[in-house]
C-alpha cells in the first residue's frame, strides 16, 4: 500500500498546479483584522496555529515538481531524499486546496457572510424593531449576514424552553389550567418533547420560508438574496421574543394579547421589509403582494403552533378566583 | 481521539492498565488546568484530546437520562449528547468565521471540559433528589453556580482570540451553549 502512494501525482484531485509548484511557503499567521480577507476561488484551509514563531521565519522548503527526477534532488540537510518529509518534524504546515466545489465545507466559505461587529449587529436588532424606517432592509440588503439569523434563532428556541418550565411551574403552584394539548404526561411533569417539536418549528420556519421566498423571486425575475431574505425573516422573530416573557402570565387574557402583539409585529416587520425589497427589485407591485398573501397565513400558523405547543398553561379566571376564596377562607379560620 | 503522536514514545509494548492510567492523569491536568483559573498556559490545550470531553459529555447524558420525567430518558439522553457535542461545533465555527485564530478541536476539548461543573451540579442535583431534599431554589444555586464557573472558564480562553469590535459575537454563544446544558439541568 505504501509503496503505491504518490502525493506528487497528476491525477490526486486534491491537490492542484499550485500545490505541486517547486517551492512552497509555510503557512504564515491568520490574524484577525477589520477587514476580513475576499474569499478566493480557491478555499484553502486554515492551519493549525504555530507554537513557536521563529518557525515561520524558516526558509521555504523545496519540493520537486511532478516531472522532477528524484535524484536530482537534494534536501539541504543531506537526508534520505526517498523519505517524503514530515511537515510536523520540521516544524513547518502546508495549505491544503480544495476544488470549488468543495469550498463550501470549509469554514472561510462563511467568512463573507460573518463581515459584521458588535456595534452593527446592535444597530440591525434595534432597526428589525421599527421596520418602516426601511434602515434595516437596506443594512442587509448591502450587507446580508448569518450571524444574526442562527444567534436569533437559537435564542428564541433556548428561550422558548426556560418559559415552558416556567409556565408549567406557575401551573403546578396554582392548580387550575386549560390544557391545549395533552401529552399523556402527569400535569406537573415537564414534556420535553414539545420543545423539541417548537424548536423543529422554529427552525423550519427559518429557513424554509426564506427558501421559498427566495425561488419565488427567481422564477418571477425578480431575483433577491437568499442571505437578505433570511436576515429579514429570522429577526422578525425578534418582537415575539420581546414578548414571551408576558405570553407566560397564567392569566389568559395576558397571555393571548401578549402573543397577539409578538406575532403582529413580527408579521408587519417580514412584509415591510419584503415589500420594500421586491419593489426596488421590480416597478410592479403583484409579486410583493403575491408573497405577502402567502406569508400571513405561514406567520399567524407557526405562532399559534408556538403558543398552543409552550404557552398552553393558563388559568381558567373563574376558577383561579375561587381557589383564592378557598386559600382566604383557609386563613381566616385559622 | 488525540491528535498526532508520532512525537511521543511508543506506547504498543506497555500494558494497557499503564495506557489507560496515562489518558486518565492526562484528563486530570486538563481538566484541573481549565477549571482552575491560575496560570494558564495555552500550551497544555495545543495537545488537545477528545477521551475527556466524551467521558464527561457520556456522564451528562446519563444523569439527563436517570432524572428524566417518565418516559423521555431516551429522548433527553440524546438531546444533552446532541447538544454538547454538536453545540461545541458551531459554537467553535461561529468563532473561526469571526477571525478568531483557534482550532476545531482545540475548542472544542476546552468546551468539554468546561462542562464539567455542570456534571459535578447535575451529580449534586441528583444526590438530592435522592435523599428527599428535591428543592428547586437549592437546584437554581447550584446550577447557577457552575454555569457561572463553566462559562467563566471558556471565556477567559475565547477572549484572547479575537479582535475586540467582534468579541461580544464570539462570547454569546458560548454563555447560550453553557445556558442550553444548565437549563436541561434544571428540567430534569
Amino acid at each position: 500500500m505504501a509503496d503505491d502512494f504518490d502525493p506528487f501525482a497528476d491525477d490526486d484531485p486534491f491537490f492542484t498546479d499550485v500545490a505541486l509548484a517547486p517551492t512552497m511557503e509555510p503557512a504564515k499567521k491568520t490574524s484577525s483584522s477589520a477587514s476580513s480577507p475576499k474569499p478566493t476561488d480557491e478555499p484553502t484551509m486554515i492551519p493549525e496555529p504555530t507554537q513557536n514563531e521563529e518557525e515561520d521565519q524558516e526558509p521555504a522548503a523545496i519540493l520537486p515538481t511532478a516531472e522532477a527526477d528524484d535524484a536530482f534532488f537534494e534536501s539541504e540537510d543531506g537526508k534520505d531524499d526517498d523519505e517524503i518529509p514530515n511537515p510536523e518534524e520540521q516544524g513547518r504546515q502546508y495549505t491544503i486546496t480544495l476544488p470549488n466545489w468543495l469550498g463550501w465545507i470549509t469554514p472561510q466559505y462563511y467568512e463573507r457572510f460573518c463581515d459584521v461587529n458588535t456595534f452593527d449587529i446592535g444597530k440591525r436588532l434595534l432597526a428589525a424593531l421599527f421596520p418602516y424606517t426601511g434602515h434595516f432592509t437596506k443594512m442587509s440588503a448591502a450587507n446580508g449576514e448569518i450571524y444574526g439569523p442562527m444567534w436569533i434563532t437559537m435564542t428564541y428556541i433556548c428561550l422558548l424552553g426556560v418559559m415552558s418550565y416556567v409556565a408549567m411551574k406557575f401551573n403546578s403552584v396554582y392548580h387550575a389550567y386549560i390544557p391545549s394539548l395533552s401529552s399523556g404526561v402527569g400535569d406537573n411533569e415537564y414534556d420535553f418533547r414539545r420543545v423539541l417539536f417548537a424548536a423543529a418549528v422554529v427552525i423550519a420556519y427559518t429557513v424554509i420560508v426564506p427558501a421559498v421566498f427566495w425561488i419565488v423571486s427567481l422564477v418571477a425575475s425578480f431575483p433577491l438574496s437568499f442571505v437578505t431574505i433570511l436576515d429579514v425573516v429570522a429577526y422578525s422573530l425578534l418582537p415575539p421574543m420581546l414578548t414571551l416573557p408576558f405570553c407566560i402570565i397564567p392569566y389568559t387574557i395576558v397571555g393571548y394579547l401578549a402573543w397577539t402583539t409578538g406575532a403582529l409585529f413580527g408579521l408587519i416587520h417580514v412584509a415591510v421589509c419584503i415589500a420594500w425589497l421586491v419593489h426596488q427589485k421590480s416597478i410592479r407591485w403583484l409579486p410583493a403582494l403575491v408573497l405577502m398573501i402567502l406569508l400571513i397565513p405561514i406567520h399567524v400558523l407557526w405562532t399559534f403552533v408556538i403558543k398552543l405547543l409552550i404557552l398552553g398553561y393558563s388559568i381558567d379566571f373563574s376558577v383561579g378566583m375561587e381557589r383564592w376564596r378557598e386559600m382566604l377562607d383557609i386563613t381566616l379560620k385559622q | 481521539m488525540s491528535e498526532s503522536t508520532s512525537s511521543l514514545p511508543s506506547t504498543l509494548e506497555e500494558p494497557v492498565w499503564k495506557t489507560i492510567l496515562t489518558e486518565l492523569q492526562q484528563i486530570g491536568v486538563k481538566l484541573f488546568f481549565v477549571l482552575v483559573p491560575i496560570n494558564r498556559k495555552v500550551n497544555i490545550l495545543a495537545k488537545w484530546d477528545l477521551w475527556g470531553p466524551l467521558v464527561l459529555c457520556m456522564t451528562f447524558a446519563m444523569f439527563l437520562s436517570f432524572n428524566a420525567p417518565s418516559g423521555q430518558g431516551d429522548i433527553m439522553f440524546a438531546t444533552g449528547f446532541f447538544i454538547v457535542w454538536i453545540g461545541a461545533v458551531v459554537v467553535t465555527v461561529n468563532a473561526i468565521i469571526l477571525g478568531s485564530n483557534i482550532s476545531i478541536f482545540q475548542s472544542v476539548c476546552l468546551l468539554g471540559y468546561c462542562i464539567a461543573p455542570l456534571v459535578l451540579a447535575e451529580a449534586i442535583n441528583t444526590l438530592l433528589g435522592l435523599v428527599g431534599l428535591d428543592i428547586i431554589f437549592i437546584k437554581l444555586v447550584v446550577t447557577f453556580i457552575s454555569f457561572v464557573w463553566s462559562t467563566f472558564a471558556a471565556l477567559s480562553f475565547f477572549f484572547k482570540t479575537v479582535e475586540m469590535k467582534k468579541v461580544a459575537l464570539v462570547l454569546y454563544p458560548v454563555i447560550l451553549f453553557f445556558l442550553a446544558i444548565a437549563w436541561l439541568i434544571l428540567v430534569c
